[in-house]
Formats: C-alpha cells, structure tokens, sequence
C-alpha cells in the first residue's frame, strides 16, 4: 500500500516538475512564441494538478477541477496538433493542399467512428457520470490519435522526421494519446483493469510523454548553419528520370 | 467488440508511428562534408532499365509466366530501393536546406527554400509513386502508367547544377585575379 502511495507520488511529481522545466526552457529560448498552444498545455497542466494538491480528496470540488482540467487538457492538445502542423507546412504552400486533403478525411474518418462509437453503447456500471466522463474523454482521445497518425505518417513520409521541437512534441502526444486511449478502452468497455490500476497507469502514460519532450527541448542541440549547399552530378539522374517518364506515357 | 478493435488498431498504429519519428533511420547531417559521405548513390542507368517498359515486354515475351513473374518482381524489388534511397537523399537535402536557412546571408535562404521545397515535391510524388510499384510487385503482369514526378526531381536536379554553376562563376574571379 506504501509502495503504491510511493508510486502514485512520483508519478505525480515527476511530470509536474519536468513540464515547469520545459516552460523555463520553452521561454529562455523564446519558444513560447512559436509554440504558444504547447507551452500553454505545458503551464496549463502543473498549474492544475498544483491546485488539486490543496483541494480536498475526494470531493466534488477535486472531481469538478480534476475532469475540467481534463478537458481542458484535451482541447489543448488538439490545438497543439493543429500548431505542429500549421509549423511544419507553413513554408511550403503545395504542402497545404497535401495537409489540408488528410485533415479533411482524417476529421471525417475520426467523426464517424466517434459517432459510431458513442451511439453504439452507452455507459454502464455503478457510476454513470464517471462512466460518462470516461466514454466521452475515449472518443476525444480516438479523434486526437487518427489526427495524430496522419500527422506522423506525413512527418515520417515526408522526411521531416529529423530532431526537433515539432517531432518530439508530435511523439510525445502519440505516445500518451495512445497509451490513454487503450487504458480508456480497457477501464470503460472491457472492464479489464481495476481503477486502482487504471490510476496508476494512466500517469505513467502521461510521465513517458512528458519524459520525451524533455529528451527534445534540453536534449536537441543549436545547430550551426552551413555556409553553401552541395553541387553533385545527378544531373544526368535528372535526364534519363524524364526520359523513362516519357516512355512510360507514351504506353 | 469492432470499436475495441479499431481502437487497438489505432493505438498500436500510433506507437508503431512514433517508433518511425523516434528512430527515423535517417543519417545526422550537419555539414556538406556529411552529405557527401552519406547521401546514397543511385545508379540511374540501372533504375532506366528496371522499369524500361520495352524490357518489360521483351521478358515477357521470352519467359514463362511464372519466371516472368520471379524476375519482374526481383525488378521491381530493387526499383523500390532505389526509390528509397532517393527519398533518403531528398530528406538528407532537406535537412541541409534547414540548416543553410538558419545563417543571414539572404540568397543562400532562398536557394535552401527551393532546394527544401524540391525535395519535399519529390517526397510527396514518391508517397504516389511507391505504391503503384507495390501494386505491380503484386500484380506483375498488369500494365499501368505512373503519375508523373519528373517535374519535382527536374526541378530539385536543375536547382542543384544552377547552383554548381553558380560555384563555377564564384571561382572565375579568383581565378581571373590569380
């Protein structure tokens, strides 16, 4: 029991104090500019979980800022989302076309299977509002996590997977939005997992995400610029690409 | 029961994706020197003659069904490769464009914008192209055209001998003066 209380404590305080240094870092490097949606989420988070170290456990104040906070928490990271990409296509105008078509389908996709979803069973056990609370924040976490794998599929297919603040914060959401989202499926409909280990998990879901923003914002280096870009022969690539093109038209 | 599925499907899909981003199997590139040591060289000619219709349809004609099969895939399997290392090149490109934008000299940032947007246009034509090849890895005997994605390469490829030529008239004057 002591060891659990132990457990719970870390989990707690571990991500409480790493998101305080990220938002240090996120401000001495003047990122709190160019991602102002995470470093709101960064701030938004400790500061709840501050607050509900005072209030009253359990009690129906600690549950109303608890599950506010979590929504809150999940509209932020949606827009967190919506921040990464607009960061990473904004310079290149084609791409948006590209975005802007997954965007599409993967909100459609993502609706229709939360729609599904919610009309399909409704919740069930001994307390309806918490069961409620938890389908609910499911189907958010579904939505965030296909607007996840369509960001990181294009990330990852695109090339731009190289180490930086966009990318670790991407992954840090996919790790934790999934995790949750399995936790979610396995608490509310399968009933596999008690609620003494669902609320241990859950933060360490939580802890493995915080763990890799803080490995990308004090781990990623300040890159120095190169002076010229590479000249190569693949000019003669070029010729015989267009060349086998042509033939390929012409069948 | 299907939701529990499409759930875990998800879910598994996104941490499969993480990996990807996590450990991207791309080589650090920090200099030029890096590139040069890195990028992977693509035998162009070879590429030609991998997917030469006219090749296609010579195999065709002297095999048997079956070793047309056997070959046009071991084809195509190595076409793909060298698709993948192109992509590999271009992210490589890219990443030299984003640290040659982050110095001041203004020209250098426009010609690292090009270079970027070339290779991100090759990226997004080979996400089109790859899998009309794995669709004829499956199905070698069916006949279909490819979308185009010459204009991209031409365009990153006529960027980077504008570039050498570029090289080639900032020497002339210290040759001049020597």
């Amino acid at each position: 029991m002591r060891l659990s209380h132990a457990v719970t404590l870390v989990l707690w305080f571990v991500p409480l104090a790493l998101q305080c240094v990220i938002a240090v870092v996120m401000s001495l490097r003047r990122l709190t500019r160019r991602f102002p949606v995470f470093f709101s989420y960064t701030i938004f988070l400790p500061a709840r979980d501050a607050v509900l170290a005072y209030l009253p456990y359990p009690g129906p104040r600690y549950s109303r800022v608890y599950w506010w906070g979590e929504a809150g928490a999940v509209l932020l990271s949606l827009g967190v989302i919506a921040e990464t990409i607009r960061y990473l296509v904004a310079p290149y105008r084609f791409l948006r076309v590209v975005f802007r078509v997954f965007w599409i389908v993967g909100v459609i996709a993502a609706a229709s299977a939360l729609a599904i979803r919610v009309w399909s069973k409704g919740p069930e056990g001994s307390d309806l509002v918490l069961e409620s609370i938890i389908l609910f924040e499911r189907s958010a976490r579904f939505l965030q996590v296909c607007l996840l794998i369509a960001v990181i599929y294009l990330i990852s297919r695109l090339g731009l997977a190289w180490r930086s603040y966009p990318v670790g914060i991407t992954a840090g959401f996919g790790i934790y939005a999934a995790l949750d989202l399995a936790l979610l499926e396995f608490r509310a409909h399968l009933h596999l997992i008690t609620d003494t280990v669902f609320a241990l998990l859950r933060p360490a879901a939580y802890n493995l995400a915080v763990l890799v923003w803080t490995f990308y914002f004090l781990g990623c280096r300040s890159e120095t610029s190169v002076q010229s870009l590479p000249s190569n022969d693949m000019a003669s690539w070029n010729h015989a690409l267009t060349e086998y093109i042509h033939k390929w038209y012409r069948r | 029961m299907v939701s529990t599925l499409i759930v875990l499907c998800a879910t598994v899909l996104a941490l499969f994706l993480v990996g990807t981003i996590l450990r991207p199997r791309l080589p650090e590139i920090r200099t030029v020197d890096d590139w040069e040591a890195k990028k992977h060289e693509v035998d162009i000619g070879a590429f030609r003659i991998l997917l030469d219709p006219a090749e296609e349809r010579y195999l065709r004609d002297s095999l048997s069904p079956s070793e047309f099969r056997f070959y046009q895939r071991q084809r195509l399997g190595l076409a793909l490769r060298s698709l993948e290392l192109v992509g590999k090149n271009a992210a490589m490109l890219i990443k030299l464009g984003q640290l040659a934008k982050l110095g001041a000299n203004p020209m250098l940032a426009k010609e690292a914008e090009d270079l970027i947007n070339g290779a991100l246009r090759l990226r997004v034509n080979l996400l089109r192209v790859q899998p009309y090849l794995w669709l004829k890895w499956f199905f070698p005997r069916w006949t279909l055209s490819l979308p185009a994605f010459a204009m991209p390469y031409e365009e990153l490829l006529s960027y980077l001998s504008r570039v050498r030529q570029q090289r080639q008239w900032d020497v002339k004057p210290d040759l001049l003066a020597a």
